[in-house]
């Protein structure tokens, strides 16, 4: 519960400092008048309600002394972890998928996935991997007509 | 006399053979997202978005709302079987469901909510048929001011009914009203919050903020669920209800249509709330409460019915109004938009054959839906055992598949990723991401009726007083909110409260 009282905290903090950054952005943005409101009026107000929403937040946790009884999904120890490696997992893959196009870094993808959700043998993992591709290839890219990105490595082959 | 002529045109469309196909389709993909705990219709509904634009509108919408009421019928295999509801919607099938279950009655039970899940759909219908054309009739009349008042009502009505706290619900609202300010504002061409980014200029796309909020942070949640699901086994055998049964059942479900219906055109989780109105009514009514938790048949019949009712009801105010009232609703409007197409009073003056065709698709799809769920129940059994390190790579790759083709744009499956992230975090600390799935798809409409009322009545908000539809939404609002915070206060003092305080 302690951590769910921390996440609150901080969410509550969060939305504190989104509420303030919009409201000054809207400023510059102009509010205008009620009579002819600008592009930043209703950000304006959105982030006004924010703020306060985010003021009783935090309030409430200091006047909920016992916490809240509201059920959260525990993560085990090794979750934290988890997302992180994902987190780095998803930006590498962003980060290659110019470079080696989509299939390639998808076909790469697949294998970690499948590992990280619980699969124990990487041989069935790649044999996975080259199924899903071939039937995803055939769904988006020969009946759906969808381009994916060839990447800059398969672009220069084809140049030669 | 019109209700009949519209109805031959709907069954015209629908009886298409690639409508006909889009129907099943929906309805087979539906069982499949609900027998499959984890991923829900608006998550399945996002991966398959993409797929909707390269169909006919009419398709398209065939295709989506039968994976929403599809989904209505699977949640239940789930719950009766494995005693983990497929979807929200069937968490109170559950209660008995899975002790009939236990108490070797797996196939009445599946029966039952089978049956009653296809009298409900059916009921629904003719419900729907009449007071959604009387409804839009009026809508017509409907201006801004009328507009933004029922905005505020539904986003209220949100807050209130959700499940946790309200504060959270208000935050998630506010937030999606926020990310749909991104880009260029309509009325004075400014860019708001691009920060020179080109991609932003357009808004930040739905596709990829739903498959990130309800795929990417589905997955994430589940890989901190150490357990695979275990099936009870059990021979399933006599899924037709004896006599006695039905006796038990018909008015459990005859109520749970009715009710379910009108909780679902409310805003928010209305087939989950029905669920839990039904089952507490079903209860009440008994002349043995007591067997209630322990396999009660009409525990099984009321809620189930009602869910599916109100899967239909959650059609009325996205085609009378053009406002969704459920993520899945907004994600059917965000496809009829990328047609071209306003959701709305005119949509069915206009296009007729979208709504009758819609309507028509589902009595059909009732029919295919109580073929796929009985006599094939076995394979929906198989399919939940499929191992989720099958399932999650495929759902991430469907992401990824889906939110870059739409724009063709890299952008955007970066936008998924960081929506998948937020919605992880929302699952784990208990914020809902449908709220602000709901504001991110009014923030738009809800801006320019704002603007619009203002503009028209030169700043005054007299212009909200003077028209009774927006006075009679923003008194239903303040009482409301007067509601919500005494319901609060009661809860907080109950006997219940105090005593689980103490323990």
């Amino acid at each position: 519960m302690a951590s769910l009282k921390k996440a609150d905290a901080l969410a509550g903090i969060l939305f504190l400092v989104i509420a303030l950054y919009v409201g000054f952005m809207s400023y510059d943005l102009g509010i205008g008048t009620l009579s002819s409101p600008e592009a930043g009026f209703l950000p304006l107000l959105v982030s006004i309600l924010l703020f306060f929403t985010s003021i009783f937040l935090i309030l409430m946790l200091f006047i909920r002394k016992e916490g809240t009884k509201t059920p959260i999904i525990e993560g085990g120890k090794g979750t934290g972890r988890t997302v992180l490696f994902l987190l780095i997992l998803s930006v590498t893959y962003l980060g290659m998928l110019r470079l080696v196009g989509f299939w390639i870094d998808t076909f790469l993808l697949m294998p970690v996935l499948y590992l990280l959700a619980g699969g124990k043998s990487l041989i069935r993992s790649i044999v996975f991997s080259i199924i899903t591709i071939i039937a995803s290839y055939i769904i988006f890219t020969v009946l759906l007509r969808v381009e994916f990105p060839r990447g800059l490595v398969l672009e220069a082959i084809s140049w030669k | 006399m019109e209700i009949v002529s519209n109805l031959l045109i709907g069954f015209g469309t629908a009886l298409n053979q690639a409508n006909l196909f889009y129907c099943f389709l929906g309805v087979l993909l539906g069982t499949l997202v609900g027998v499959l705990p984890g991923i829900g219709p608006p998550g399945a509904i996002a991966l398959l978005l993409p797929i909707t634009f390269h169909l006919s509108p009419v398709a398209a919408t065939i295709l989506i709302s039968g994976i929403y009421y599809g989904a209505m019928y699977g949640g239940s295999t789930t719950s009766i079987l494995v005693n983990i509801p497929g979807e929200a919607a069937s968490v109170v099938t559950c209660l008995d469901g899975y002790k009939m279950a236990r108490k070797g009655r797996a196939g009445p039970a599946l029966g039952i909510a089978a049956f009653a899940s296809f009298i409900a759909g059916s009921f629904s219908l003719i419900f729907l048929m009449a007071l959604a054309p009387v409804l839009s009739d009026m809508a017509l009349k409907v201006g801004p001011p009328e507009y933004f008042s029922l905005m505020c009502l539904g986003m209220m009505i949100l807050v209130v009914l959700v499940r946790g706290s309200a504060l959270k619900a208000l935050a998630m609202i506010l937030l999606g009203l926020l990310v749909s300010y991104v880009g260029m504002d309509m009325v004075t061409g400014r860019m708001r919050f691009t920060y020179g980014v080109p991609e932003l200029a357009d808004g930040i796309g739905l596709v990829p903020v739903v498959m990130g909020l309800f795929g990417i942070s589905e997955v994430l949640s589940s890989l901190d669920e150490s357990e695979e699901v275990s099936v009870f086994k059990t021979k399933i055998r006599n899924l037709f209800p004896s006599l006695q049964d039905w006796k038990d059942s018909i008015f459990p479900i005859l109520r749970g249509s009715i009710i379910g219906f009108f909780i679902g055109i409310l805003p928010g989780p209305g087939s989950t709330i029905s669920t839990f109105t039904s089952y507490g009514i079903e209860k009440k009514l008994s002349r043995h409460p007591e067997k209630f938790g322990t396999g009660a048949i009409e525990g099984v019949a009321g809620p189930e019915s009602a869910n599916n009712a109100a899967a239909s009801g959650t059609f009325i105010p996205l085609f009378t109004l053009g406002l969704p009232s459920h993520p899945v609703m907004a994600l059917l409007m965000g496809a009829l938009m990328i047609h071209g197409l306003q959701p709305g009073p005119l949509l069915m003056i206009q296009h007729k054959e979208i709504f009758w065709g819609t309507v028509a698709a589902m009595y059909m799809g009732n029919v295919m839906l109580l073929i796929l769920n009985l006599p094939l129940i076995g394979l929906w059994v198989r399919v939940l055992r499929i191992p989720r390190k099958i399932l999650f790579p495929l759902i991430v790759l469907f992401c990824l598949t889906g939110s870059y083709s739409l724009n063709s744009s890299l952008f955007d499956v970066g936008v998924m990723f960081f929506f998948g992230l937020v919605g992880y975090f929302c699952n784990r600390y208990d914020f809902e991401a449908a709220p602000m799935i709901m504001a991110f798809v009014l923030g738009p409409m809800f801006e320019r009726s704002l603007r619009q009322s203002l503009i028209s009545s030169r700043g005054s908000f007299r212009v909200f007083w003077d028209s009774p539809i927006a006075m009679v939404s923003f008194s239903i609002l303040a009482a409301l909110l007067i509601w919500g915070g005494v319901r609060r206060i009661r809860m907080k003092h109950s006997p219940e409260k105090q005593v689980s305080r103490q323990g």
